[in-house]
């Protein structure tokens, strides 16, 4: 059992994409939601979710990102700028229309481009 | 015998008879009209030095029997004078003049005792060099002068007038020396009288068609004229030049008089049927001491007639002249109808005004006169029905005025003059008033001591009132005033040297002034300048009654049985400038459903009126000192009951300084202190209000406290349209945080209850800002840990509400955790299976909607907690994992799983929470685990061994849902995470997120 566990801990790693920044850029809903993503050119953005009666202009998730090959890295300070989450996603396909990523926990989420 | 006698007699008479005929025979014989006219004109001559004609002269015994008597006709005296108008002096028709026969025939003397004059013309003139024609007669004639000293009546002869009558006698007069013209005309006149032993006795009729008199200027202009027809005159006396005794009577018919252009006879007196004037004067007159005693006289002006007695006496060398004289009217007068015969000139008032009253005067004068001394005037007037209509000044007419007042005036140098008002009454529209009281230095600046009583509609008033003065009242007013006061001080408003006091009873009063509406169905309000009570106050107010009843801006209160003692040290007349003192007590004030019950008030301070500002503070500008006990308020404004212990603050415009406040407000007390600013600019919304208050308290309901403040300083209307533009609920209650307002509170809460929990020791700031609040390291002790909380909350909406959070519980009971905040288990799931004692430290923010529920896709959190010497609570989920990692001899011998230290940092985003990696070191075994689940119970953890005897790297997967995880072998993971050497980029940045969430929180963290 202990061999097997160990023999899990060598499973190659996945391939990764290319992905430039300047495809990031923009405002991106989530499918079947009304979860909004807006990506700006000095690496800051801001999410927000209708469903839940806010809008882009009040909402406190703003946030900067980073983006290392295919590995987005979001950090939330909030509002009240006194916090530092981190959200790390790998975007694993991107086009011009739409988007995924998946996190480390293999949730995926995925994406269409709206401007 | 008889018949004998009868023609003896009869002879006789007829011998005499025929004497008599004879003498007559001959005188006509011996002096003829021829004769004596002759003699007369010839005699003439001797006694007038000017042209004189005798026509016809006769002896006459009839015409004056039993005198003798000289008839002349046709007698001309002519005195040719260049500008007089006629050559004759004068022209008497007929002269007669009857002499003493017997007289002359025993003593030789002449005594005449009548004459006769008819028809007789005179035309006397006076040059400007004052040469008169009629000065005709020669000097030896003219020097007789009876005023010289030493005259006396007793020097004359024996006079015994026994008829003096001229008839038709007309005479004009011109005097260009003095600019003076006089014409008589039809004039009769008749004088008897005696001169015995230096003691005459006169009696003088005269009669008079009409007389006119005109006195000129140097350029010929008329300044005095009169003109009196219909005139008598009678006089009678008996005496000497000391003492005499007579009366005058005189009737003047009609007349005119007119002095500097103006008539003093106007035309209602010169249409009047009665006589113009009449006198009926008796009199005791010393004419050599110049000094006459009047009896009861009577003068009478058209109907108007006053009695008159006293004497009066010249100045004379030894006696300045002097009076003592008394006048009263004969009845009462009708001041109206004595207005109309008074010249236009002297009743001009009366253009816009009617007066009118029955008036009787009594009146003595008495006293010299003098350069420094005039005679003591008392006077005592009743004025009866009088009216007066005076529309430019009074908009009522003014009836029922009944008056008594007697004066005493001394217009002597330094005299006082006194007016005594016994009564004076009046009624005007609804109105009676009553005055009482004397004015004393009348003529002076005046002292005024009197009583007023009034009955009076406060609508009366209102036409008094400036049409700009936005003031309407109704209502009976029932004054009873007192004052004594100079009119210097009151002209001067020096209100503190002014006496005064009385009440004002005030019944169904409803008065509106600008936006206050008062109304009380009875009041009544004490005046006292200066203040009694008050004493180091310049006057004092106080007012009681049965109830007041106030509206002001929308804001109604019932205050019952008021009693309020109002000090006021100074007004003055340029702008409403007053200070004072209130004490209230026992009153209760009720705002609509609202109520105020006032134990004890007491109120100090000033105000200073500036009616151009709408704000109601710049408008009175106040100052003020407020002390308030005991006071119950229950207002809808706030839904608990509120008790006012004690409030003591002062108020100024900058500034509201709270000394000390104890206040009972729902579940709470509160003792407050310090400064509340900027309400004046706040009112006006110019500026925040500010304010930065310390409070105590033993036990604070902060629940109760945010539900009762929720939405305070945000118009209510605004509230309700954002909550149905928001499609808020009616059951949902959010707190809306008060804007424009910018306050601190520093607080210290022994025992307080806030979201549910009792929280004991609580101590720290709260600021309100523009709609933000503000906990600001609010440290506190619960029954789980000590606990530092700061949070923010802002309301943009209703149904949007944003609240953030930074929250350190130190030396944490994990369980007691757990329990008072229960979302911490929905948060960190795994806490659950710890034990012991921890530091947490989260910060968190979301939008919560109106029922306060988090916005879970805003939600934003970042946690860490650190504990050590943890035990780790046995569960199935634990059993499983250890067994799938063949963990052996792991327990404690008490069987408890116990783990040195816990380090542990977690993110939420949104529904989900993800813990990152974290060691854990339980006996001879490490472990690092991390994972994420979301908050609809999905979950995904990695639990790795990392250390153990065997050396194995064992990963297990927590998969499914949190209440039911499957749990199987994973993939290895974190076996170079702790290892620096060997740390590839993505452990590193795992590591350095891990940091990063660390050290934002603990930068919160003061």
């Amino acid at each position: 059992m202990a061999l097997a566990a160990m023999a899990a801990g060598c499973t190659p790693k996945e391939s990764h994409i290319e992905v430039r920044p300047s495809q990031l850029l923009g405002l991106w809903q989530r499918s079947n939601t009304q979860e909004y993503w807006r990506y700006t050119e000095n690496a800051t953005g801001v999410t927000w979710d209708e469903a839940d009666d806010v809008h882009e202009d009040e909402s406190n998730l703003t946030f900067s990102w980073t983006l290392d090959e295919d590995r987005l890295t979001h950090v939330f300070t909030g509002m009240e700028g006194n916090q530092a989450v981190p959200k790390v996603y790998t975007i694993t396909a991107i086009s011009n229309t739409s988007m995924r990523w998946r996190d480390d926990y293999s949730m995926e989420y995925s994406f269409t481009r709206v401007e | 015998m008889k018949k004998g006698w009868k023609i003896a007699l009869i002879a006789l008479g007829s011998l005499l008879g025929l004497v008599v005929v004879a003498v007559c025979v001959v005188l006509w014989l011996v002096f003829t009209p021829s004769q004596l006219t002759s003699i007369v004109n010839n005699m003439a001559g001797r006694y007038l030095d000017c042209e004189a004609h005798f026509g016809k002269v006769n002896l006459t015994l009839f015409k004056t029997f039993p005198d003798a008597g000289l008839a002349i006709d046709d007698v001309y005296v002519v005195n040719p004078m260049a500008g007089a108008g006629c050559d004759s002096v004068a022209h008497v028709g007929s002269l007669t003049v009857g002499v003493d026969v017997k007289k002359f025939l025993k003593e030789k003397e002449v005594e005449v005792h009548q004459v006769l004059l008819d028809d007789v013309r005179a035309c006397l003139f006076v040059d400007a060099d004052g040469n008169a024609n009629y000065n005709v007669f020669p000097s030896s004639q003219k020097d007789k002068d009876t005023t010289k000293s030493g005259f006396s009546l007793d020097s004359l002869p024996a006079i015994d007038l026994k008829k003096i009558k001229i008839s038709r006698l007309d005479v004009d007069y011109v005097n260009d020396q003095s600019h003076l013209g006089a014409s008589l005309r039809g004039m009769g006149l008749s004088l008897k009288g005696h001169l015995r032993e230096g003691k005459a006795q006169v009696g003088l009729d005269v009669d008079v068609d009409s007389v006119a008199v005109a006195l000129a200027d140097s350029l010929g202009n008329s300044t005095t004229a009169a003109h009196m027809r219909g005139l008598q005159v009678s006089l009678k006396g008996d005496g000497n030049l000391d003492a005499v005794d007579g009366r005058l009577k005189l009737v003047a018919a009609k007349g005119q008089f007119a002095n500097g252009g103006h008539d003093m006879v106007n035309e209602r007196l010169a249409a009047s049927r009665r006589n113009l004037l009449e006198a009926d004067l008796p009199f005791s007159a010393d004419l050599r001491g110049m000094g006459v005693r009047l009896g009861q006289s009577r003068l009478r002006l058209d109907e108007f007639a006053l009695l008159a007695e006293g004497m009066a006496q010249l100045a004379t060398e030894s006696a300045p002249m002097s009076v003592d004289l008394t006048l009263a009217t004969d009845g009462k007068w009708q001041v109206g109808q004595l207005l109309d015969i008074v010249p236009q000139q002297f009743v001009a008032f009366r253009k816009d005004m009617d007066v009118d009253a029955k008036l009787r005067l009594d009146a003595h004068a008495v006293g010299t006169m003098t350069d420094s001394t005039m005679p003591k005037v008392t006077a005592h007037v009743e004025v009866e029905d009088g009216t007066l209509r005076y529309p430019s000044v009074l908009p009522y007419r003014v009836n029922r005025i009944n008056a008594d007042l007697a004066a005493d005036v001394d217009m002597s140098s330094g005299g006082s003059s006194t007016l005594a008002i016994n009564s004076l009454k009046a009624h005007a529209s609804n109105s009676d008033v009553a005055v009482s009281g004397h004015v004393y230095d009348l003529l002076g600046d005046m002292l005024v001591d009197a009583r007023v009583k009034a009955s009076m509609p406060l609508a009366d008033a209102s036409p008094f009132l400036p049409d700009s003065l936005p003031l309407n009242a109704s209502g009976t007013a029932k004054v009873d005033l007192n004052a004594n006061l100079r009119m210097s001080h009151l002209q001067k408003m020096e209100l503190e040297k002014i006496k005064a006091g009385g009440s004002i009873s005030l019944t169904e009063l409803d008065v509106t002034y600008d936006s206050i509406h008062a109304m009380s169905p009875q009041l009544v309000v004490e005046l006292n300048l200066p203040a009694r009570k008050e004493q180091d106050k310049m006057g004092e107010t106080h007012i009681s009654g049965s109830s007041i009843e106030l509206a002001m801006n929308g804001v109604r209160a019932s205050v019952k049985e008021p009693d309020i003692t109002l000090g006021v040290n100074n007004i003055t007349k340029e702008q409403l400038k007053a200070s004072f003192d209130v004490t209230l007590g026992n009153t209760v004030a009720l705002l609509d459903s609202n109520s105020i019950d006032v134990n004890a008030l007491m109120l100090s301070g000033s105000i200073s009126m500036d009616s151009t500002q709408s704000n109601i503070l710049r408008k009175f500008n106040p100052s003020l000192d407020i002390d308030l006990r005991r006071t119950q308020v229950s207002t809808n404004l706030i839904a608990e009951n509120l008790y006012i212990n004690n409030l003591d603050f002062h108020y100024s415009p900058e500034l509201c300084d709270i000394a000390d406040a104890d206040i009972v407000l729902g579940n709470s007390d509160l003792q407050l202190y310090g400064s509340v600013s900027n309400l004046e600019a706040w009112l006006s919304h110019e500026a925040m209000l500010g304010g930065e208050l310390n409070l105590t308290s033993r036990y604070t309901d902060v629940d109760q406290i945010m539900e009762l403040v929720s939405g305070m300083g945000s118009d209510k209307d605004s509230i309700e349209a954002m909550r149905e533009e928001d499609n808020v609920p009616k059951e949902a209650n959010p707190f809306i945080v008060p804007k424009d307002v910018d306050f601190v509170l520093h607080t210290h809460l022994q025992q307080s209850l806030a979201f549910g929990n009792e929280l004991g020791d609580v101590a720290g700031s709260v600021s309100v800002k523009d709609g933000v609040a503000v906990l600001d390291q609010i440290g506190f002790v619960c029954k789980a840990a000590t606990m530092q909380l700061t949070a923010l909350y802002r309301s943009p909406r209703p149904n949007n509400l944003f609240c953030a959070i930074d929250f350190h519980l130190l030396d944490i009971q994990i369980d007691e955790l757990l329990d008072m905040i229960p979302a911490v288990d929905t948060l960190v799931p795994m806490l659950a299976a710890f034990d012991g004692n921890a530091n947490f430290h989260l910060a968190a923010e979301t939008y919560l909607n109106a029922f306060y529920q988090p916005k879970m896709s805003t939600l934003l959190g970042s946690a860490a907690i650190s504990g050590k010497d943890l035990v780790v609570m046995d569960n199935n989920s634990i059993a499983q994992i250890a067994k799938l990692m063949q963990f052996k001899s792991w327990k404690d011998k008490d069987d408890k799983i116990k783990i040195d230290s816990l380090d542990v940092e977690m993110t939420c985003f949104r529904k989900e929470i993800e813990v990152f990696p974290f060691l854990l070191n339980i006996g001879k075994y490490q472990l690092c685990a991390s994972g994420k689940h979301t908050l609809d119970n999905q979950c995904g953890y990695h639990v790795e061994l990392l250390k153990n005897p065997l050396m194995a790297k064992v990963g297990v997967d927590v998969t499914g849902t949190l209440s039911s995880p499957k749990i199987s072998l994973g993939e290895v993971r974190y076996a170079d995470l702790y290892k620096p050497s060997k740390q590839g980029v993505v452990e590193k940045e795992t590591l350095r997120l891990k940091q990063m969430i660390r050290e934002a929180l603990e930068n919160n963290v003061r």
